[in-house]
């Protein structure tokens, strides 16, 4: 027994030595960890693959020159080969790291439109069976080139481009501008049969302010969500925008909408939380326009009917919480007479540009990336029957009707407004 | 006469319950989904209604002899040459085969996930070890191991389910009855009523305190199994709608691999792959230990611990049979219509042929 116990001892000691790491381990400072890949369509190859892989040296404030100086070029490298895939395009790419690259750590996912338009279902495929991948990574739609998106993308505040990616997803919960939208759900919408996918819009904007398009008092418009991302007349350091959506037909993607339209996109799906919106002062119908910082009171409600001739009709009502944030004319709207007024004109103003991105969606796109489809299954005991039912191909002869219900909850630290001396 | 040791019902409910919950783990939950659709949650009810069937089964065989386990019953309901054939070729069989395809599925998704340029071989043979140490250790060394990890087990599920809670779309369980009634019940049952732990429990009767307590373990302990494998599946169609989760190799790491709950709580798979692994040998130590166990008992043999070896060896070479992983599952596929036998079909040939026994003694008398 003692010779047994010594024995298991000294093979115990032994398998110190012999299990110093696993088959295949990687060290940290082998590995080079991709944070953003892009991809274009290529000119003679399939596509054109880019990473932007995280510069250690300056992330960790080791590249310091003197005088304590921490930040010392990139903190990204930005690589591109021209190639067959994706994963093909990774291998050309570790010719010329010394660190194996890595997708573990890759927080977005960004096609060009032009790819986009192709269909990336295959590509899609190919990645969700990739190990490295995460679907909780994020995916965008670049209008012009991911591989300029990437190069050109120097996210002032933020010392790792992964921290911009993910406060970018907590970001439009706040003005509802982009539709945040994780690798997962794109997968799945593009393999559903009850709704379409959708990706948020991003591009690098030329240029600074003179992209600025007229406003109400030059006969032009008033939303502050009437740009797509690459048009937003804004001057300063970066030159990355995210902005409006590209919504699918499959994989293949059918149009863009723009920044205000994906509010109403969102609104009509329950997603919407804040964003402050103009409309026109349903008074003084001149330019004059009030403010709202709106959020959505709670889901819509959805009431769906297959009518006999098997066409369908979806009542949407939308519930709405506003606060009163910006009055150009001093008319007291906190007034219980005056205050359902403008409630009313907010919520006429939202149906329209609901029902009129419905009609685009119908008419142009022929993609329901509402998910309507989703309340409409309940009137389907099987896959089967739901599957015959072919709603994507029914959804633009569907009658959709909105109706929006707004209240204007708190109307800021004002009560009255009084008139001023020249009223 | 086998020394086994006791253990009170606690442990063996959380004992059956853990080693049937392991499935869940591996692709089993994809195939479900594929036969089901949204409904995938619908299969495991049918299974259950059959478990609860077989464990009262069992019962009965139990009541008219009890003292002993399955494997004594047998030989006395069809002689000792049929009986001994019966225990070998089925029970034994079965507990090798289960192990065997537990083990190679268990190191394929080690190696799809974690160990990726590890050989097969020698994530076999780790398995391997610590079900052989578990085996040689005894059923009341696993049943109080289970009894101590089972709360983890089930607070890591439990986690699991809840961190998800953002990813569900309660419209993904539409159309309600999936790819319809006959697959959800008839191809559902089919699918999950072949566990293991329902013969390993009649194998085990008399470690578990007898014939008295078998009933109540065994309803309770599928109760519980099936009721987590329901949960798992709502989690993952409410996670992943069906057309997605029916793709995946292994769907509870994926939603381990989808939590995300905000910038500082992402990526808990490594705590997933610890349960895993502590699940995975549990089963592989119990498949050991029943088919050792039964085949000593088959051979009249005063010791079960001899037996390991051998077993352990012939259940690594048939868990590296399978050419590939597809081949695995496949054949993981045909093994549960195998299992159905002696969970099922073999109380019953006894219960009939106790009937047959009794018709004659009337007769003769």
């Amino acid at each position: 027994m003692r010779a047994a116990r010594l024995c298991a001892l000294f093979l115990t000691a032994l398998s110190v030595l012999l299990l110093t790491g696993c088959f295949g381990s990687r060290e940290t400072d082998e590995t080079a960890y991709v944070l953003a890949i892009g991809f274009d369509k290529g000119e003679k190859d399939n596509m054109v693959v880019t990473v932007s892989i995280a510069n250690p040296k300056v992330i960790a404030g080791t590249a310091g020159g003197a005088g304590g100086t921490k930040e010392v070029g990139s903190n990204v490298l930005v690589l591109s080969v021209e190639t067959y895939g994706p994963l093909t395009g990774l291998e050309q790419l570790n010719t010329v790291t010394s660190r194996h690259l890595s997708l573990l750590h890759t927080k977005a996912y960004i096609f060009s439109e032009e790819l986009a338009k192709e269909g990336l279902a295959d590509w899609f495929s190919t990645m969700s069976r990739y190990y490295e991948l995460r679907a909780t990574s994020f995916i965008f739609v670049c209008r012009g080139k991911a591989k300029d998106f990437l190069e050109k993308n120097q996210p002032p505040l933020e010392l790792s481009p992964t921290k911009q990616y993910e406060l970018i997803g907590s970001l439009s919960r706040a003005h509802g501008l982009y539709k945040n939208t994780m690798f997962m759900n794109f997968y799945q919408d593009v393999k559903s049969w009850s709704i379409e996918p959708s990706l948020p819009l991003v591009a690098i904007h030329e240029g600074g302010l003179e992209t600025a398009k007229p406003g109400v008092k030059k006969g032009g418009g008033y939303e502050p969500g009437r740009y797509f991302a690459g048009e937003v007349p804004v001057s300063g350091a970066n030159k990355a925008q995210i902005m409006g959506t590209a919504v699918f037909r499959g994989s293949k993607m059918a149009g863009t909408i723009s920044g205000e339209e994906t509010r109403y996109y969102l609104m009509l799906r329950g997603e919407f939380e804040n964003g402050f919106f103009n409309f026109v002062d349903p008074i003084i119908h001149e330019p004059a326009l009030i403010g709202f910082a709106v959020r959505q009171a709670r889901s819509p409600k959805y009431a769906t009917h297959i009518n006999e001739d098997g066409t369908t009709t979806i009542d949407v009502d939308i519930y709405l919480e506003a606060d009163l944030s910006a009055m150009l004319k001093d008319i007291n709207y906190e007034s219980p007479e005056l205050k359902p007024v403008i409630e009313e004109a907010f919520s006429t103003y939202i149906r329209h540009g609901c029902q009129n991105l419905i009609k685009r969606t119908q008419e142009e796109f022929k993609t329901d990336v509402f998910g309507f489809g989703f309340h409409l299954k309940r009137h389907f005991w099987t896959v089967q029957t739901w599957h015959d039912f072919n709603w994507l191909e029914r959804y633009p002869e569907a009658q959709v009707n909105v109706t929006v219900h707004t209240r204007v909850r708190r109307t800021g630290l004002m009560l009255k407004t009084s008139p001023s001396k020249e009223d | 006469m086998i020394k086994e040791g006791t253990f009170g019902p606690a442990e063996a409910i959380v004992l059956l319950a853990l080693s049937s919950l392991s499935r869940g783990f591996l692709s089993y939950p994809r195939s479900l989904v594929e036969i089901a659709g949204p409904a995938a949650w619908m299969t495991p009810l049918g299974g259950l209604a059959v478990a609860l069937v077989g464990v009262y089964l069992i019962s009965l065989v139990f009541k008219r002899n009890p003292g002993y386990t399955i494997i004594e019953t047998t030989e006395q309901a069809f002689g000792p040459f049929i009986g001994t054939a019966l225990n070998v070729l089925i029970v034994v069989s079965a507990f090798e085969m289960v192990g065997a395809l537990f083990l190679r599925e268990f190191s394929e998704a080690m190696l799809t996930t974690t160990l990726r340029f590890a050989p097969i071989s020698i994530i076999d043979f780790s398995f391997l070890t610590m079900g052989l140490l578990g085996a040689y250790l005894g059923i009341e060394a696993l049943a109080r191991t289970a009894r101590l990890i089972y709360l983890y087990v089930l607070a890591g599920l439990l986690i699991t389910v809840l961190s998800l809670i953002p990813f569900w779309n309660f419209y993904n369980l539409l159309p309600l009855l999936g790819k319809g009634v006959s697959r959800d019940f008839l191809h559902g049952t089919y699918a999950t009523a072949g566990i293991a732990e329902v013969i390993l429990a009649a194998v085990i009767v008399q470690a578990m305190g007898g014939v008295k307590n078998f009933a109540r373990i065994g309803y309770i302990s599928m109760l519980i199994s099936f009721g987590i494998l329901i949960v798992l599946l709502v989690t993952l169609v409410l996670t992943y709608n069906w057309p997605i989760s029916e793709e995946f190799t292994l769907p509870f790491l994926r939603l381990y691999r989808t939590i995300y709950l905000g910038r500082f709580f992402q990526r808990p798979e490594a705590v997933f792959i610890l349960i895993w692994s502590v699940v995975g040998a549990l089963k592989i130590s119990l498949m050991l230990y029943g088919a050792a166990v039964s085949l000593a008992r088959s051979l009249k043999l005063p010791e079960y611990r001899p037996l390991i070896w051998p077993l352990g060896l012939v259940m690594y070479i048939i868990g590296l049979l399978p050419l590939d992983m597809p081949a695995a599952v496949n054949l993981d596929v045909y093994l549960r219509g195998f299992v159905l036998i002696p969970d099922y079909l073999l109380p019953l040939l006894i219960l009939a042929a106790y009937w047959l026994k009794g018709r004659g003694k009337c007769a003769g008398s």
